[in-house]
């Protein structure tokens, strides 16, 4: 019976911890530039897709609805921003150091990059949710102006297959960064894998919009985040 | 005896390279205990391990009566410098403590201008440290390893950039945090008449070994014995 009572009570300050955590976190978080850059990303992708949806020469080059290039687009920027994040948040404590500060606190290092990852991962994907609402109403209701702008539906659960594995696949750029401490080299590896699945040569709107290799992808930057996240627990500093 | 640290045969290697043998220390509550020995003797690879900064190879540690764990509560009544200051540069010296407030919790309200009056940066508090100098940033450092009323304190070359007066300045400190609160304070340098100057007990490191302990009571007031001590038990047993 206390034994009950004691791990209830271990488990309630286990959460308190979690949540005083995330509150710090999220206290140092610039929101206002999160929405800059949403506002930005969306408009700059929604103009791309409809510029070359052929609204000049009447015919879309690539065969691509403007919903579908839109959304690649934005992906592609999300894929980008992630790593933004993951440079200011995460890498950029190592690379200040300030990392030894946070590690000398009273909480355990899980607990500390755990709330990190969550303030990320919950940005990201509210960023992926608004961004594919934002595409869709737009083309929506732009398609009535001009005949070269098409909407399609894609079905929602191969959006939502999409979406989170282009998250899991933008952990790969933390652990790149993380072998060499430098934020620079985060995101521009977040360029390259930005590049590489959006080249729609491969699949005509990028590999990632394919639900199978997106899932494949999103494993693979799913896998290297959690050995960077155990590599973190037991790291020398 | 109530003891601060308690240290049993920590040993650490990186590679093939020890870094800390079989160290066993003792400090007991409300000392002052300097930490002596040349650059890479071994000091700031042990104060890590004190904050759960390394892991050791073998060996246990308790602080304050708690065997560490990693991310421990106990951290709540420790203060530290490690290595260097280290702080968010692009914010306000202010800001950096308020940080360190949010993870300590529990820090009276006010507390904040009084650390940074103690240092004397109160005036200077709303600067990024960006623009600090060392000397500054060190004595931020001091201010925000006190912020939560710390029962021991663990710095580690604390004296690293300050000019004479900020030395003379902080020997004051230290010796009043000491007294007025009964604080247990490790001090580590390379510099002897510093440690000389501040601590109760000076423990010696050379090659990762503790190799001597002396009680300042023994010494007196004649800092040439300590030297001559000092190289004689280094050259004899050291590395």
């Amino acid at each position: 019976m206390i034994m009950v009572a004691k791990n209830r009570l271990t488990g309630l300050s286990h959460s308190l911890e979690m949540v005083q955590l995330l509150r710090n976190e999220t206290g140092r978080a610039r929101f206002p530039q999160y929405i800059l850059v949403l506002i930005i990303g969306n408009v700059l992708s929604l103009f791309l897709a409809v510029s070359s949806s052929g609204v000049m020469s009447g015919s879309s080059p690539s065969g691509l609805s403007t919903v579908d290039l839109g959304m690649m687009l934005m992906r592609s920027v999300l894929i980008v921003w992630q790593a933004v994040l993951i440079a200011q948040i995460v890498i950029g404590e190592y690379q200040s150091r300030t990392i030894t500060v946070l590690f000398a606190y009273p909480y355990s290092r899980g607990k500390i990059i755990t709330s990190k990852l969550l303030l990320i991962s919950s940005i990201m994907v509210s960023a992926h949710l608004i961004s594919t609402l934002v595409q869709h109403v737009a083309v929506f209701f732009l398609q009535s102006t001009n005949p070269a702008i098409t909407f399609t539906m894609q079905n929602p659960l191969n959006i939502v297959a999409v979406s989170l594995s282009s998250i899991f696949l933008a952990f790969l750029p933390m652990a790149i960064g993380m072998k060499f401490k430098s934020t620079i080299t985060t995101i521009v590896s977040s360029l390259v894998i930005a590049a590489i699945v959006s080249n729609t040569q491969g699949s005509s709107a990028g590999i990632l919009s394919n639900p199978v290799i997106a899932i494949v992808l999103g494993a693979i930057g799913l896998a290297a985040g959690i050995y960077t996240y155990k590599n973190m627990l037991k790291e020398d500093l | 005896m109530t003891y601060a640290i308690e240290a049993f045969n920590i040993s650490k290697k990186i590679g093939d390279k020890a870094i800390l043998s079989n160290i066993s220390l003792l400090i007991p509550r409300g000392v002052v205990y300097g930490f002596l020995g040349a650059n890479g003797a071994g000091k700031t690879s042990f104060m890590k391990i004190l904050m759960g900064l390394w892991r050791t190879d073998s060996g246990t540690i308790r602080l304050l009566d708690k065997e560490l764990k990693g991310g421990d509560a106990v951290y709540r009544s420790v203060g530290s410098i490690i290595e260097a200051p280290i702080f968010y540069q692009e914010s306000t010296a202010r800001r950096n403590l308020e940080l360190h407030r949010d993870y300590l919790l529990g820090v009276e309200p006010g507390r904040i201008n009084q650390v940074l009056a103690m240092v004397g940066l109160l005036e200077d508090s709303d600067k990024p440290v960006r623009e600090y100098s060392l000397g500054m940033k060190q004595r931020l450092a001091i201010s925000r390893a006190l912020l939560g009323r710390p029962e021991l304190l663990i710095l580690d070359e604390p004296l690293n950039g300050l000019d004479p007066h900020g030395i003379r300045f902080f020997r004051e400190l230290v010796k009043e945090i000491n007294e007025k609160e009964g604080t247990t304070i490790i001090v580590s340098s390379h510099i002897l008449d510093e440690v000389a100057k501040v601590a109760n007990t000076i423990g010696i490191i050379s090659g990762g070994r503790m190799v001597a302990e002396i009680p300042m009571q023994s010494i007196g007031d004649n800092l040439g014995d300590l030297e001559e001590t000092y190289f004689s038990i280094v050259q004899g047993k050291g590395a």
